[in-house]
């Protein structure tokens, strides 16, 4: 492949990626669902976005304060 | 099925990604656990039973190693600090600035992946200066996951940073100059090996027998079944990827797929796909589970422990759990912990059934020599002790080391508990994890070929695999949350979290 298409390339790529994160992500959260339980996050502040939940107050095996 | 992935480094004169990552990972979890020490709180007592509720251990090194903060429509809040909040007339919720963490976060990670590049017999000035691409990278792949609406879907890093090495190697090509930072397997299982910090065996007498049944008896049936159903009845392309998407399935999404790929040595385009599927699954998963927990009537600790039981990503299922309520989400969450508690035990069972029975099958038919093992006789069918040990990933040690070392921890006291979760998990091994995933994906990416994916999708079957599994996992998980939680211990929710029935 030569340089100008392989650059056109990650151009094309990057504009697709950022359509969709920047477009279709919000379109989707747009959706009556997903807008119910985004209030919920974001009224909650649920840290939905970690792979583990450690901060947890009051899961039963905690030693007590 | 898939060419294995391209190599990343050259020949490999010092320690193996395995040791190196072991050595590496307990020194940190150590040296932290040490250096919380510097600011420990003045009314610390050892095994004290009881402490004052607003006492905080901060970890010294926490202020200096964070990741950014969210943000939704300003970038600046996600870099700086959320001040930029009070631009939509909205007090900031806190004063913190961010961007020391993430100039930390560049130092540490740099000085970690040097001594990790000169223990693999690596030249640490390539390292260092092919290093700052790959945390660009990185850093890119947090604030896009960062963003408020990606956090509300759920959207998690490893998948912005999937695709962004993906999007540079096939279309310009991973740059050569960067090729000496592009140590996937190393970032990964030095990140698995500080993970070991929060999985606690303790959790697992949270609920007593019920939580035992529901979390350690379904998940390893519904993995078994899976993987049983896509070998001889779907017929899979590929073992490996057969069962990173059962662990996947039925332990608890990424953590659980990372490790199980690491224990068989799956291909890197197998764990992205296993990792795309979860992420699907888990956003569409979390959005009509509590619906459906509502529709059927279901008491809200039978409720919390089936999404607990059922959904993969531990922060997915605080959000589904807390839809159905607040009792609901706080079961769903220590069902999920509870269920944590097997990866290690998971990924030491796939390790041991892949050297002792997999691979002798396997490898002398393939005559197989790895960029890690380019020397590797061929043993015929039968294989000693000694080669089964070699062929073990060793990382898994070092990941159940720091577990049992923080478990022990845990269990001694009320101060040690804050020592272990607060200053060492929250100030260091978390975030440091954290970044090491981030930066093993985007090596993936970098060094996968989108192509590698098509095979897999035209079939269809990793996708059938998934939802089959998906729905013996919910079936399963249902029936046992009702009978344990419902019918033989009605009220081991209130014994454990109030002391009395």
């Amino acid at each position: 492949m030569s340089d100008p298409l392989k650059w056109l390339r990650l151009a094309a790529g990057a504009l697709l990626l950022y359509g969709f994160w920047g477009y279709a992500c919000p379109w989707l959260l747009s959706w009556p669902c997903f807008a119910e339980h985004e209030k919920l996050v974001r009224e909650q502040r649920i840290p939905v976005g970690a792979i583990f939940y450690t901060e947890l107050e009051n899961y039963p095996g905690k030693p007590l304060p | 099925m898939s060419e294995p992935a391209p190599s990343s480094q050259p020949t490999v004169t010092g320690l193996s990604e395995d040791w190196s990552a072991v050595i590496l990972g307990v020194v940190v979890f150590l040296l932290a656990l040490g250096s919380a020490w510097l600011s420990v709180p003045d009314s610390f007592t050892w095994r004290a039973e009881k402490i004052e509720p607003d006492t905080k251990w901060l970890h010294p090194i926490k202020p200096v190693l964070g990741s950014g903060g969210s943000w939704s429509h300003d970038l600046r809040q996600g870099l700086w600090n959320n001040h930029f909040e009070l631009e939509k007339g909205q007090p900031p919720k806190t004063d913190k600035t961010y961007w020391p963490g993430l100039v930390g976060a560049a130092v540490l990670l740099t000085c970690l992946g040097g001594v990790a590049a000169m223990l693999r017999g690596y030249r640490i000035e390539k390292f260092l200066l092919a290093f700052p691409a790959i945390f660009l990278l990185g850093l890119l792949a947090m604030l896009m996951a960062k963003q408020a609406t990606m956090e509300a879907l759920g959207l998690e890093y490893v998948m912005w940073a999937v695709l962004l090495g993906l999007l540079i190697s096939n279309t310009i090509g991973t740059p050569a100059a960067w090729r000496p930072a592009v140590m996937a397997e190393l970032y990964i299982k030095l990140g698995l090996v500080l993970l070991g910090a929060e999985v606690l065996l303790g959790a697992l007498v949270a609920y007593g027998l019920p939580g035992i049944v529901v979390a350690w008896v379904v998940t390893p049936t519904v993995l078994i079944s899976t993987y049983m159903f896509g070998q001889y009845i779907l017929k899979m392309p590929s073992r490996t990827l057969n069962i990173v998407i059962s662990a996947d399935m039925s332990v608890c999404g990424v953590s659980a797929a990372i490790a199980t790929a690491a224990a068989c040595r799956a291909k890197r385009d197998e764990l992205s796909l296993a990792i795309g599927l979860s992420l699907a699954f888990t956003m569409a998963m979390m959005i009509v589970m509590p619906h459906v927990c509502n529709w059927l009537g279901l008491s809200p600790v039978v409720a919390g422990a089936w999404i607990g039981g059922t959904i993969d990503s531990t922060g997915a299922v605080a959000a589904a759990g807390t839809m159905v309520g607040k009792e609901a989400g706080e079961v769903a969450v220590t069902i999920k912990m509870i269920q944590n508690t097997l990866i290690g035990v998971v990924a030491l069972a796939v390790a041991t059934y892949w050297t002792t029975v997999i691979e002798p099958r396997t490898l002398p038919a393939e005559n197989q020599a790895t960029e890690q093992e380019p020397n590797r006789p061929d043993h015929g069918n039968s294989i000693g002790v000694f080669e089964i040990w070699r062929r073990f990933p060793k990382f898994i040690i070092g990941f159940l080391a720091v577990s049992l070392i923080a478990s022990w921890i845990v269990e001694q006291g009320a101060y040690e508990a804050l020592w272990l979760k607060q200053a060492v998990q929250e100030g260091v091994t978390k975030p440091l994890r954290g970044w090491l995933f981030c930066l093993g994906f985007v090596c993936i990416g970098l060094d996968s070929n989108l192509r590698l994916f098509v095979p897999y999708l035209r079939t269809g079957k990793p996708v059938i695999l998934y939802a089959v599994g998906q729905s013996l996992n919910l079936l399963l998980t249902l029936a046992m949350a009702y009978l344990m939680f419902e019918v033989l211990f009605p009220n081991a929710v209130d014994i454990a979290t109030k002391g009395t029935p």
